[in-house]
């Protein structure tokens, strides 16, 4: 699975996965996420560390891909890669630097967007809300350029501690960049979409749901895929049995290849692993539908 | 669904405010608007677009006239969230090039060869101009010099008459009036102005009259600049108005064309499935459904595929239905001028 970060400069990504990374570390109602990498999760947990007393991580510079895995009670359920680009990868030429590029080639083979708007901003300043509406141009070109691939896209409001949303205007203010985006997503059969308010300051709050969500959905995906296979091996091991006759296994043996039989128990073999790997995704899939039951998706 | 592609040329005299209002089109379209967005196909254009744009916003600075430079082209979808709706292919040509005494002969040859594949022509007249005639109806001619009213109307009847050869559907054309602020004058607010506008059109631009045409006329502004449509205006009067309508009823008429061609694609296939099944009828009268039971088989699998395709035809038909209503919706209120009639408010 691939999560691919999209926002502009100083919106708060590189904070965000310090955060997260270093909550889901700690582990989350059986859940933990490892980075493959020491050098990569001792950068993260530094991050991490340094952001709880208010020194944040430098602008990232270019594209940094973290290698990391979701495990459930001790167990390694997905492996997932996350993409930070640098803040003006989202606004820059694709002739005036590779990361550029790099960014639209992401999103385009991307199982999940987490794209970040920076709450403060959005609340003082207009622009901002323009720059984040933008932003919707590379969602919508790279989802339409891949056709009808199911895509999570979560909407990250970061700074949330720095605004009061108690405050009717305050909180319209955030709303109205984002609700056009927000009506597409509900409206299209393919898109699911999740906005979520969270904080990256030294009490950071609200940072798991947002990618835990999207790991849900590669979780499900996994699940979907696994049940394919297994109806799939279960009807190629049906045909093979099918096609198992006294005189196919002469002129097997005769050519030296594969009985039919032999390709049977082949296939119930796989069969039987895919079934074992889908059992094992139950209590995740469980587990992550119970942590994310009051979590409001579009 | 295959989304339809769709061909756009937009023409208009020098400065008459093409590529603002270009530019603020994107705009409006890139971040959403009533659920329709727009995106370039290649992020760099956005980029390009988004940054003159940005030029406006913040330093008031308009897009130098396009006169000594290429015409630019840009492919762009258009879309209702995430649902694609076209594809366009837009060429925005440089104003000096309606002038047949800056124009290179192979200028001419693109522009024309251009039009003769468009689906919609935007015919953009700057409404500081059309307030001059309003002012004084005697000055006719001279703004349709100004607004280069002549050469306009010649490419767009050239195209007609290529395309009438060719058996194609006319293009349809959107009047787009900009700077429509302007129009206001000392005894007559903007809505009156267009009015006024709208009533005279037959004088001033006979080709929207035409036979065959549809045509839409679309005021639009993106900020109250005054007489400055040049150089640098203030930034604190950028107000965009109605910017996303062209696009909005350039799409709205090649669905309802394509109507058309479906209800006649259904017609021949419905004749079709008739055919097959008086056959098939015959064929099972008495004993001949026994002895000639592989044709009959044959004639089933026939009536069944025609069934399905009507059916397909059916849903595509109301489907274009329910968007073109949807798009309607956007135009209510803007005249609709269809065979030289101007339609009356539904």
């Amino acid at each position: 699975m691939k999560i691919v970060m999209l926002g502009n400069s100083g919106a708060g990504k590189t904070t965000y996965l310090a955060l997260m990374y270093a909550e889901m570390n700690q582990g989350v109602s059986g859940f933990r996420v490892q980075a493959t990498s020491s050098e990569q999760h001792q950068l993260l947990l530094r991050d991490a560390k340094g952001i709880r007393t208010g020194v944040y991580p430098a602008a990232t510079h270019r594209r940094a891909s973290y290698d990391l895995a979701l495990s459930y009670n001790g167990t390694e359920v997905l492996p997932f890669s996350w993409r930070d680009h640098r803040g003006g990868a989202a606004s820059g030429r694709t002739s005036d630097a590779g990361d550029v590029a790099e960014l639209h080639r992401d999103l385009l083979d991307s199982d999940a967007i987490i794209m970040f708007a920076d709450g403060a901003e959005l609340v003082s300043s207009p622009r901002a809300a323009k720059a984040f509406g933008r932003l919707s141009g590379h969602v919508l070109r790279a989802l339409h350029a891949r056709g009808q691939v199911p895509t999570p896209v979560v909407i990250v409001v970061t700074k949330c501690d720095l605004i009061n949303l108690g405050d009717q205007k305050v909180l319209e203010a955030v709303r109205a960049p984002l609700r056009e985006l927000i009506t597409a997503i509900r409206a299209s059969q393919h898109i699911h979409g999740t906005a979520q308010l969270v904080s990256c300051g030294p009490s950071p709050a609200n940072v798991i749901t947002p990618a835990v969500w999207s790991l849900r959905w590669g979780v499900l995906g996994m699940r979907a895929r696994l049940a394919v296979s297994l109806q799939q091996s279960i009807a190629a091991a049906q045909a093979a049995a099918k096609r198992d006759t006294l005189v196919s296994r002469f002129v097997a043996a005769w050519r030296g290849k594969q009985t039919w039989r032999q390709r049977a128990v082949l296939h119930r073999l796989q069969a039987q692993r895919a079934y074992e790997d889908l059992e094992a995704l139950i209590p995740p899939v469980q587990g992550l539908d119970k942590l994310l039951a009051d979590v409001t998706s579009f | 669904m295959t989304v339809p592609d769709l061909t756009l040329t937009m023409l208009g005299a020098t400065s008459s405010g093409k590529t603002t209002f270009l530019l603020g089109m994107y705009d409006i379209l890139s971040t959403g608007l009533h659920g329709y967005f727009t995106f370039t196909e290649d992020p760099d254009q956005a980029v390009d677009l988004r940054d003159a744009w940005d030029l406006l916003i913040d330093e008031g600075e308009l897009p130098p006239p396009n006169e000594t430079d290429q015409s630019k082209y840009y492919r762009f979808v258009f879309s209702h969230g995430f649902n694609p709706l076209v594809t366009i292919d837009w060429m925005d040509y440089r104003g000096g090039a309606l002038d047949d005494r800056t124009t290179s002969a192979a200028d001419v040859a693109e522009l024309r060869d251009r039009l003769n594949r468009s689906d919609s022509i935007y015919l953009v007249l700057d409404g500081g101009n059309l307030a001059k005639w309003l002012d004084d109806p005697a000055k006719l001619a001279f703004v349709q010099r100004k607004l280069q009213v002549r050469a306009m109307s010649d490419q767009v009847l050239r195209a007609m008459r290529h395309r009438q050869e060719q058996k194609l559907p006319f293009p349809s054309v959107v009047v787009i009036i900009t700077k429509a602020d302007l129009l206001r004058g000392p005894d007559r607010g903007v809505g009156e102005a267009l009015a006024q506008v709208v009533d005279k059109l037959r004088d001033l631009l006979p080709v929207v009259w035409a036979q065959g045409i549809t045509a839409v006329v679309c005021p639009v502004k993106v900020g109250n600049f005054g007489e400055e449509s040049t150089g640098i205006v203030d930034v604190s009067t950028i107000d965009p108005v109605g910017l996303h309508r062209p696009m909005i009823f350039s799409l709205m008429h090649y669905l309802t064309i394509g109507l058309g061609g479906r209800a006649m694609e259904m017609d021949q296939t419905t004749a079709s499935l008739t055919e097959v099944e008086q056959e098939l009828a015959a064929l099972n009268r008495g004993f001949s459904g026994v002895i000639h039971g592989r044709k009959a088989a044959q004639l089933k699998g026939q009536a069944a595929t025609y069934t399905n395709r009507i059916v397909t035809q059916q849903q595509q038909s109301q489907s274009d239905q329910a968007l073109i209503g949807r798009l309607s919706e956007e135009l209510r209120g803007h005249p609709i001028i269809r065979n030289g009639e101007l339609e009356p408010e539904p």
